[in-house]
Order: C-alpha cells, then sequence, then structure tokens
C-alpha cells in the first residue's frame, strides 16, 4: 500500500483507500477513482501532478490530493 | 406547433456541445443562470410539428450539487421539469458516464441517452449492444458521432418519440407528473440500506413532502445538503432522524454510507456493461499521441516555459491582431460623427441634439464597440486552447504557482490578459469553474495595467522623467502586479477563507479544434457581450455627456459645467496627492469612460494636446506626477469594465471593486506625494 504520489509513471495501479474526507472522496467517487478501480500512471511529477489513465479518459490530480490516496501498483 | 422543453446534461468532455450545436445550429444563444455566472446556452430546433427548445445543462459527474454547475443542473430539471433530459455518454467510457444515467434515472426523470463518440470506441475494440443497453435501463438509446454530425437526425426523432410517449399517456401524465415517478429501474442497495430508504420515504411522504421520495431519501442518506435544507422545514427533527439511521448503518456495515452508495450504483453499471458491452479486442494502447504531448508539455524543466508561451501568444495574437481593427473602428466612429455633425448643422439641427449624438450617442457606441475585435479574438482564442485540450494542462502547470498567492492555476490568463484589456480578461475567468476563485481573479484583475492606460504613463513619463521613461512607465507595470497579488490576498482572508479545492480535473484528449464549433462559440459569446454591457456602457456615457453639457450655455466639459462643478468639489480631495485642481479632478472623471481619455482631458482643459508637455510641468512635479499615475493605475475600473464586472458577478462585488480601487489608489497617491515630497525635498 503506497500513496498515489510516489508510483513512478509508467505503473498500473488498484485504488485502495482514501485519506481524506467524505466530502473529497464522493468527488473522486463521481470522477470514477473508487476502491477497486484500476488505472495506468500516465505522468508523475515529483511535487507536481499525477495524471492517471484509463480506457483512453485521463484524470489529473494535483500532488496533494495524490498523496491521500492509497494504491497498490500491480 | 407544440412547443417541448429539452435538456442535455452529461459528463464535461462528452462531446455535448457538439451534439448541441448538430441539434440546434446557429439558432442559439447565451445567457446566465439565474443567480449565478455559469453561462446558460439554449438552442431551438423544428421536427415534424414539434418546436424543441434545448437547453444544454453544464457539464457535470453527478448530481450531488457540489459544485455550481451540479447544482444549477439538478435545479433546472427539478424546478424546471423539462419533457426530456438527454444524456450524452462518452461511449468509449461508459462506466464512469453511466454513473450520471443512474442517477438521473434514480431522480424519476424522463431520459435518454445518446451513445455519442462511437467510433472511437469501436476503434478501441468496444462492442456496444443498443437494444440490450436500451432494454436494460429501460430508456431509448441511439448512437452518435457528434463531430462528423452523424445520427444526428436519429437522435432527434427519437427524442420526439420519447415525449411523445409520455404526453400520450393522459391519465397517468395528471396523477403522476413523470418526473417524481418512481422508476422501475432504480439501484438495488444492500437490504440493510433499502430498509432504512423505505423507512426515510415512508417518514417524507407522511409528512406530504413533493417529490420523488425514494430518491430523496437516498439524498438524505448521502448526507445532502440543499435537500435536507429544503425538506427540514417540513418533517419534524428530520436532521436526528437521518444522524441516527446513518450512524447506525455505519455501526452494522462498517462502513460509510455513501461508499455503500455509490459503490451499489458503479456494481448495478457494471452487472448491465457485463450485459451489454463487449471487447471484441484487448488492444492495449501503449502511448498515444495524447501521451507524448504530455510528456512535454506538463514537464517539470518545459511544463512552465510552454505555458508561458502559450499565454504570450495569445496576448500577442488578441491585441496584435485587434489593435488595427481597434483603430479602424476608432476612426470609423470618428468620421461616423464628422460626418453626423455636418448633415445636421446644414439642415440647422441645435447644438444640443448634434451634440448628443455625436458626443452621446456615438461616442458612447463606439466606446464599446472599439473592444469588440479584442474580445472575439479573445474568445476565438479561448475557445481554440480549450478545443484543443491544452486550457487543462496550463492549470496544471500554473496551480501550484498561483495557490501561493491565493489564486487558482487558471486565473494566471485573465491576469495576463489583463495587460491588453481588463474587459476580455474579466471574461476570460469563466475557464475557472469555483464562484470565489473566479471573484477573486475578478477583484484584482483591474490592477493589471491595461493598454488604455499606458498613454497617461508615457505622457508623464517623458515630461517629468525624460531620462528614465521606460523604467518608470515598468515600475507602475510591476507596481500593479504586486497591488494584484497583495490584494487577491487580502481579499481571500477577508472573504474566502476556505482553501480552495485540491485540483482533480479531467484531461481531454489532444485533438485538432473544428473550425465551426470555435466559430459558433466566439459569436455566441460575443453577442452576448455587446448586448447586455453595451446598455450599461451606452446608459454610462450618456449621463456624462449629460453632465458636461448641462447647465444649457456652457462649454462642453468646462469648469461651469456641471462635471466642472464636481471636478472642482473632487478637487480638495485630491489636494493631499499633490494634484488638487479642478482639471485634474474632470480628467480623472472622465477617464472613467476609459482610462485614455484621461490625457484626451487634461489636453482640452488645459489647452491643446499639443502643448500638453509643456504646460503639464505648471501642474504637477516629478513627484505629483508619479501620484498621479500610481492613480490613475488604481483608481477605479473603467465603465465597461465596471459594466462587466457586474456582468460576471453581482453588484455587491461591483461596488467592493470600485469602493477598494478608490481608496486604494487615494491612499497610495497621497503616501507617493508626501513620502516622496520628503525624500526628494520638494
Amino acid at each position: 500500500m503506497t500513496p498515489l504520489s510516489v508510483v513512478p509513471p509508467g505503473e498500473s495501479i488498484i485504488v485502495l483507500s482514501f485519506q481524506c474526507g467524505r466530502r473529497l472522496a464522493w468527488r473522486l467517487f463521481e470522477m470514477g477513482i473508487l476502491p477497486g478501480a484500476r488505472y495506468r500512471v500516465v505522468s508523475n511529477l515529483r511535487r507536481g501532478p499525477v495524471i492517471l489513465e484509463k480506457d483512453g479518459m485521463r484524470l489529473g490530480l494535483g500532488h496533494g490530493m495524490a498523496e491521500k490516496i492509497l494504491v497498490r501498483v500491480v | 406547433m407544440m412547443k417541448i422543453k429539452v435538456a442535455l446534461a452529461g459528463n464535461p468532455n462528452t462531446g455535448k456541445t457538439t451534439i448541441f450545436n448538430n441539434l440546434t445550429g446557429a439558432r442559439q444563444f447565451v445567457g446566465n443562470w439565474p443567480g449565478v455566472t455559469v453561462e446558460k446556452k439554449v438552442g431551438f430546433f423544428k421536427c415534424n410539428e414539434y418546436e424543441v427548445e434545448v437547453v444544454d445543462l453544464p457539464g457535470i459527474y453527478s448530481l450531488s450539487a457540489s459544485t455550481i454547475d451540479e447544482k444549477i443542473a439538478r435545479d433546472f430539471i427539478l424546478n424546471e421539469s423539462p419533457d426530456l433530459v438527454v444524456c450524452v455518454v462518452d461511449a468509449s467510457n461508459l462506466e464512469r458516464n453511466l454513473y450520471l444515467v443512474v442517477q438521473l434515472l434514480e431522480m424519476g426523470t424522463n431520459v435518454m441517452m445518446d451513445l455519442n463518440m462511437v467510433d472511437i470506441a469501436e476503434s478501441r475494440g468496444l462492442k456496444i449492444n443498443t437494444g440490450k443497453l436500451s432494454k436494460c435501463l429501460g430508456i431509448p438509446v441511439v448512437k452518435t458521432v457528434g463531430h462528423k454530425n452523424l445520427g444526428t437526425d436519429v437522435l432527434k426523432k427519437t427524442m420526439i418519440s420519447a415525449i411523445q410517449k409520455i404526453t400520450a399517456c393522459v391519465g397517468c401524465h395528471a396523477s403522476y407528473p413523470h418526473r417524481h415517478v418512481e422508476t422501475h429501474t432504480a439501484v438495488e442497495y444492500n437490504p440493510v440500506v433499502e430498509k432504512v430508504i423505505g423507512s426515510l420515504s415512508g417518514e417524507l411522504k407522511r409528512n406530504n413532502v413533493d417529490g420523488n421520495a425514494r430518491w430523496l431519501a437516498v439524498k438524505l442518506l448521502e448526507e445532502d445538503q440543499y435537500v435536507m435544507q429544503e425538506l427540514k422545514a417540513h418533517v419534524p427533527n428530520l436532521e436526528e432522524l437521518v444522524i441516527s439511521h446513518v450512524t447506525k448503518l455505519e455501526k452494522n456495515l462498517s462502513v460509510d454510507v455513501a461508499t455503500l452508495i455509490a459503490n451499489a450504483r458503479y456494481d448495478y453499471i457494471k452487472q448491465i456493461l457485463d450485459k451489454c458491452v463487449e471487447k471484441v479486442s484487448d488492444r492495449r494502447f501503449p502511448e498515444s499521441l495524447t501521451d507524448k504531448i504530455d510528456a512535454v508539455v506538463i514537464n517539470r524543466v518545459f511544463g512552465l516555459p510552454i505555458f508561458l508561451l502559450v499565454t504570450f501568444l495569445t496576448f500577442k495574437f488578441v491585441f496584435a491582431v485587434g489593435d488595427p481593427l481597434v483603430s479602424f473602428i476608432d476612426w470609423g466612429f470618428g468620421a461616423l460623427g464628422e460626418l453626423v455633425t455636418r448633415v445636421l448643422s446644414s439642415v440647422g439641427a441645435s447644438p444640443a441634439l448634434i451634440s448628443f449624438l455625436t458626443d452621446g450617442v456615438i461616442g458612447g457606441v463606439g466606446a464599446v464597440l472599439v473592444f469588440l475585435p479584442n474580445i472575439m479574438l479573445l474568445f476565438f482564442a479561448i475557445s481554440f486552447l480549450e478545443d484543443t485540450g491544452y486550457m487543462a494542462r496550463g492549470a496544471f502547470v500554473m496551480d501550484r504557482i498561483m495557490r501561493v498567492f491565493g489564486l487558482h492555476g487558471k486565473s494566471f490568463i485573465p491576469m495576463m490578459l489583463g495587460f491588453g484589456c481588463n474587459v476580455p480578461a474579466i471574461m476570460a475567468t469563466r475557464t475557472l469553474e469555483s464562484r470565489k476563485d473566479r471573484i477573486l481573479t475578478i477583484l484584482v484583475n483591474p490592477l493589471m495595467s491595461c493598454s488604455a492606460r499606458l498613454p497617461i504613463y508615457v505622457l508623464f513619463a517623458s515630461v517629468f522623467f525624460p531620462r528614465r521613461t521606460g523604467t518608470v512607465v515598468f515600475s507602475l507595470y510591476i507596481l500593479g502586479i504586486v497591488l494584484a497579488i497583495l490584494m487577491a490576498r487580502v481579499f481571500k482572508t477577508l472573504f474566502f477563507k476556505e482553501e480552495s479545492p485540491p485540483l482533480i480535473m479531467e484531461l481531454p484528449p489532444y485533438r485538432l479544434p473544428q473550425l465551426k464549433t470555435i466559430l459558433l462559440q466566439t459569436w455566441t459569446r460575443s453577442k452576448a457581450f455587446l448586448i447586455k454591457a453595451g446598455t450599461i456602457i451606452f446608459a454610462a456615457t450618456v449621463v456624462v455627456w449629460l453632465l458636461s453639457t448641462f447647465p444649457l450655455g456652457v462649454e462642453y466639459g468646462s469648469r461651469e459645467s456641471f462635471i466642472g462643478v464636481i471636478g472642482r468639489s473632487v478637487a480638495p480631495i485630491l489636494k493631499p496627492a499633490g494634484f488638487g485642481f479642478w482639471q485634474a479632478g474632470v480628467a480623472l472623471l472622465f477617464g472613467l469612460i476609459a482610462k485614455e481619455v484621461v490625457v484626451s482631458t487634461l489636453g482640452t482643459l488645459l489647452g491643446g494636446e499639443e502643448s500638453l508637455p509643456l504646460v503639464l510641468s505648471e501642474y504637477f512635479n516629478p513627484v505629483s506626477a508619479y501620484a498621479f499615475m500610481v492613480m490613475s493605475l488604481v483608481y477605479i475600473p473603467c465603465i465597461a469594465t465596471i459594466a462587466t464586472i457586474k456582468r460576471e458577478t453581482s453588484w455587491k462585488w461591483t461596488l467592493l471593486a470600485i469602493g477598494y480601487s478608490l481608496v486604494l489608489g487615494w491612499i497610495l497617491a497621497v503616501v507617493v506625494y508626501k513620502l516622496g515630497g520628503l525624500i526628494f525635498n520638494i
């Protein structure tokens, strides 16, 4: 279990859980980031945004957000 | 002809706007949603004997009303009860997109689905069985390829038949308005949750609450503030009841209810997708073109320089292409004024009438129209950047830096554009989705020295600082930026205490924008500017004309005219800043119309623009000249800017923008004059 913010680009991940308030977690669900969802890390800049990809859809997350998402690298 | 109303809903980046354009062509209008500043697009089309009004709802991911966009969409569907909601869906991303469809179904709306971008889905090896999907969801499903305008006719016909089905059923329509019907396809939740939903909806029904009780009960369990606010008054102890239910549920199931509900919806969606979508080939897409571009554009080293370059080019494009057109329009209105004067005086019209038409009407309308080329070009550039997909990346690149100043990544472009003209700059804040980020950016935007202020700087700097003209002018630009940053921090702590939400954004794939879409967007947005800002600016210039002309018999804008009287009464206030004579007061007042006017007014009042450099030194010394420049930079946004602020926000924020700039401008001018006087001993 690692925070998304440290996963290098090119890896595939499965979302495990969130370390943020409910409202934010709810927001992530609605955008398709929910426990069990599988994504590919397209880009991850140190202290910068993380970009996730799935079926051609890309989601950009600010660094602060990415720190709060716990994932498993597969 | 029967009139029907249809709403277009859908996630961002599903090609909803293209579908809207395909449906309505050029018959569309832009307004604002009631009470908020988000654009509302409405269009019309005719099909058979129906006149269909199509309302383009903002792009949303859910109906939880946690953003303005979601609240707008939800309120529209609930309160305006459109005859049909068409949910535009990205066929290559069904899972996430269906989340919104499911919520619409739960709400009990009359929904149909437009599977858009099926070509992309097919190229990815997805085979979608529309018939099955339609059966599973219990709603009509149509395939379209928006950017090729394929399937539009079928979509139109299906929309009509979906509405006919409802209206034909007269009996059920009367007793169950369709929007409140509890649909058969609603998601089934965990039995324990279902029991609570049942008991809550029963409680709502007992208290005669209108609407779909099941949906409301689910919303209450999701801790939806708006639904709670609305129902609290009708149901005694509702808050306590919901909290006790939620805590009990969470204790039993050891997971929070919101997650449970979201998961149940996604499970329901997965079941449907398993039945209706076949993955013909499981091709992987290791690195697409979008990824390659992103690797450069969001790169840690190149990201920022590229973004600055794009902004600079946008800036260049808007003002380099626009300015010749601006001077052409300016010249045109000047010529028109002269022509009208000549024709009217030859037929013996009264001087008052001539002055009203030329100085008032033509001058006023001209003041609005000179902005038009810049505004249209700006909207063109913004639409272009949005459509290519770059805009979303820019926000990411700038987010960290702008956050330090209390602003948002997307605030940067409007701030940059402010150097050209604050009017299009303020309109460019529309790309910011959070209301408070928008207001903050709008409030400080007038501090960016627009091009109209440059003539003032150049005149005074060249007369009083002949050897350091460039440095002095540059110092005023820097002062503006520093003030904008400081004021943004101040307003943030005063009015918007809570942190900006962290950035989560969908990054659309890069694509070549369609000229037609961009032009259409440019035109509809510019049209709205012309109509709305035009009326306010026009009215204001007429008032200034009246004040300059009356009482009858005085020279236009002279010491004896009303504006002169006002100038004289303003003068004492300006005295501590070093320019306490009535001409300066009048010049600053006229500067309200447009900042360049300060120069031309001083020219008229101090005896001709040509001799101005000589005369100025009789009235100003270098220190008071600098104070006057600082005053011109800060003291008030011009009328066009004020009108735009009003249009984009509300009177409250407009008055704040006027008020703070007046106070700040005066204080700074006085400080400059007093301190400068001490230092340089003048």
